[in-house]
């Protein structure tokens, strides 16, 4: 299958001119370094490294900014302008005018990427961890790939929902799950084990290891999870996208 | 006549239960307006569907540019438009940049936009947001786009049901002169007044069969069993007579004294025609 970087790129610049023309979309990224930084504010600064503490603070703050960025804003970010086109029948015009699945979904992830990233970088900061505590190449193939992850779940929901009301309702329940995980992992050491197999937690283990200035170690489990979880969105993904069709009312 | 662009041969769909078109076969040529004419439900967008791929048949064939509908692909839609019902907006896009975004889809230059706007009078409103055009600016915002990159061929589902006389006039003009430039119009109408004038052939669906195709001309004068004349006479009283030896005596009469203003033969027009032939009115 041949795909037109030229229709592509057009479909890109249509998203990023429907983004700006609805800033209420960039809401998510932007309310995540926020809240990080008020939260910071807030929070008794706790050590994770001394003893008695039961977390640190910046530690929790990078993971929950994490997981708000990737999770709420991924995926209510690709969810919403599929839902959003199907109900107003724009989708349609755009397939029947020689546009194909693949480049309307790579047009429109690559500026979500690019925003889902750049908020990740900026969440350090934010969240108080230093820039050189950090192993950035690790950081950044773990974030980048959490936020495709996100995209992914997102455009799964877009494909599959009627509408907007529709896409918003899916999302709810997983958006809920996965912002309870930094939470759920502090608070339940059962539960911990098991939230370790989500691409949540693993970011959740970034962000707990580089805050404990424990450092962060590739390790066979974080990889494994993410990459099964990166197969499992797309395998589910393209199921629902043959299935269901762009369009299929 | 031109290339044949469209070809239909007895394509029929099933929805269930229910058969929304039966064995149904026609064929649209280059610069030709092909009228789909017939009520709510009786088939038309389900073959628009299917003719732009949008929608699988049950059976038969179709080619459009002689490609079979099953394997339309990019490179079909790039010379094809399609205007119907659910031809949705950028609604927060200005009327340029709805324009501007398949324009650079579709590589056609920028100048056509302006050219095009101008031609359905949507220029002065280029840079209105598309939410607050009224439903007429919407249907002809969606008509250039449609027309954006020349198609050779173009489907046209109700283009301007429930719009002002002005605006029809307007989007009339352009498809006829469309039609001159030689793209094939495919347009699904339940306004016999608009088929008749701007069709070249048209066919009459009911139930999901076609049950008359011809010219509009032909299909009148076909059903035009009892031949009557309405005549105006300069007294303005007005006479309705039968073709016959007796009144074309007294038609003659009315002419050699200088009584008669107006003669015209009173036909039936394609309303009249559908319900003689389906008992049924077009609504």
């Amino acid at each position: 299958m041949s795909l037109s970087l030229n229709k592509i790129n057009a479909v890109l610049q249509l998203r990023l001119k429907l983004m700006l023309s609805n800033l209420s979309l960039l809401f998510t990224p932007i309310f995540a370094i926020g809240f990080v930084i008020i939260m910071g504010s807030l929070l008794p600064n706790l050590d994770g490294g001394e003893a008695g503490a039961p977390f640190s603070t910046s530690g929790f703050l990078l993971s929950f900014g994490l997981i708000f960025n990737i999770a709420i804003g991924g995926i209510s970010m690709s969810s919403s302008p599929i839902a959003e086109e199907k109900e107003k029948h724009t989708l349609r015009v755009l397939m029947t005018s020689s546009v194909k699945g693949v480049e309307y979904f790579i047009g429109s992830m690559i500026p979500l990427l690019v925003i889902l990233v750049a908020t990740n970088i900026l969440l350090i900061p934010a969240s108080g961890v230093a820039f050189n505590d950090i192993p950035l190449p690790a950081y950044l193939v773990i974030t980048t790939l959490a936020s495709l992850i996100s995209i992914l779940i997102g455009y799964i929901i877009g494909t599959y929902a009627k509408n907007q009301a529709q896409a918003s309702l899916i999302s709810t329940p997983i958006l809920i799950t996965l912002t309870s995980i930094p939470v759920l992992k502090i608070f339940n050491e059962n539960l911990a084990e098991i939230l370790n197999y989500t691409y949540g937690g693993v970011i959740a283990n970034l962000s707990d290891a580089l805050a404990a200035d424990r450092g962060y170690q590739w390790n066979v489990t974080d990889v494994s999870v993410l990459a099964a979880w990166f197969i499992a969105t797309l395998g589910l993904f393209i199921y629902i996208y043959k299935k269901n069709g762009l369009d299929s009312d | 006549m031109g290339k044949k662009l469209i070809q239909v041969e007895r394509l029929s769909k099933k929805f269930k239960d229910q058969v929304a078109l039966k064995d149904i076969s026609f064929s649209v040529h280059a610069g030709e307006i092909f009228g789909f004419l017939g009520p709510s439900g009786s088939g038309k967008t389900t073959t628009i569907k299917i003719l732009t791929g949008q929608l699988a048949q049950s059976s038969g064939r179709a080619f459009v540019l002689n490609n079979a509908v099953e394997q339309i692909d990019e490179s079909i839609y790039e010379q094809i438009g399609i205007v119907t019902d659910n031809s949705g907006l950028y609604d927060r896009l200005t009327v340029y940049n709805n324009l501007v975004a398949f324009a650079k889809l579709l590589n056609v230059d920028k100048k056509r936009i302006d050219f095009l706007l101008k031609r359905v009078g949507l220029f002065e409103h280029k840079n209105k947001m598309a939410k607050n055009l009224s439903k007429g600016m919407k249907q002809r915002l969606i008509l250039s786009r449609a027309m954006l990159h020349q198609p050779k061929v173009l489907f046209l589902d109700e283009p301007t049901s429930g719009l002002d006389p002005v605006t029809t006039e307007a989007i009339h003009a352009l498809l006829l002169e469309l039609k001159e430039n030689g793209t094939a119009i495919f347009l699904t109408t339940h306004n016999m007044e608009e088929a008749t004038k701007l069709c070249d052939s048209v066919a009459l669906l009911n139930d999901g069969l076609i049950v008359e195709h011809d010219t509009p001309k032909a299909l009148t004068l076909k059903y035009n069993q009892d031949k009557r004349y309405q005549v105006l006479l300069k007294n303005e009283k007005e006479v309705n007579v039968a073709h016959s030896a007796e009144s074309i005596q007294q038609i003659n009469h009315w002419l050699l004294n200088d009584e008669l203003l107006t003669i015209h033969s009173c036909e039936p027009n394609l309303e009249q025609v559908f319900l003689e032939v389906t008992g049924r009115e077009l609504v």
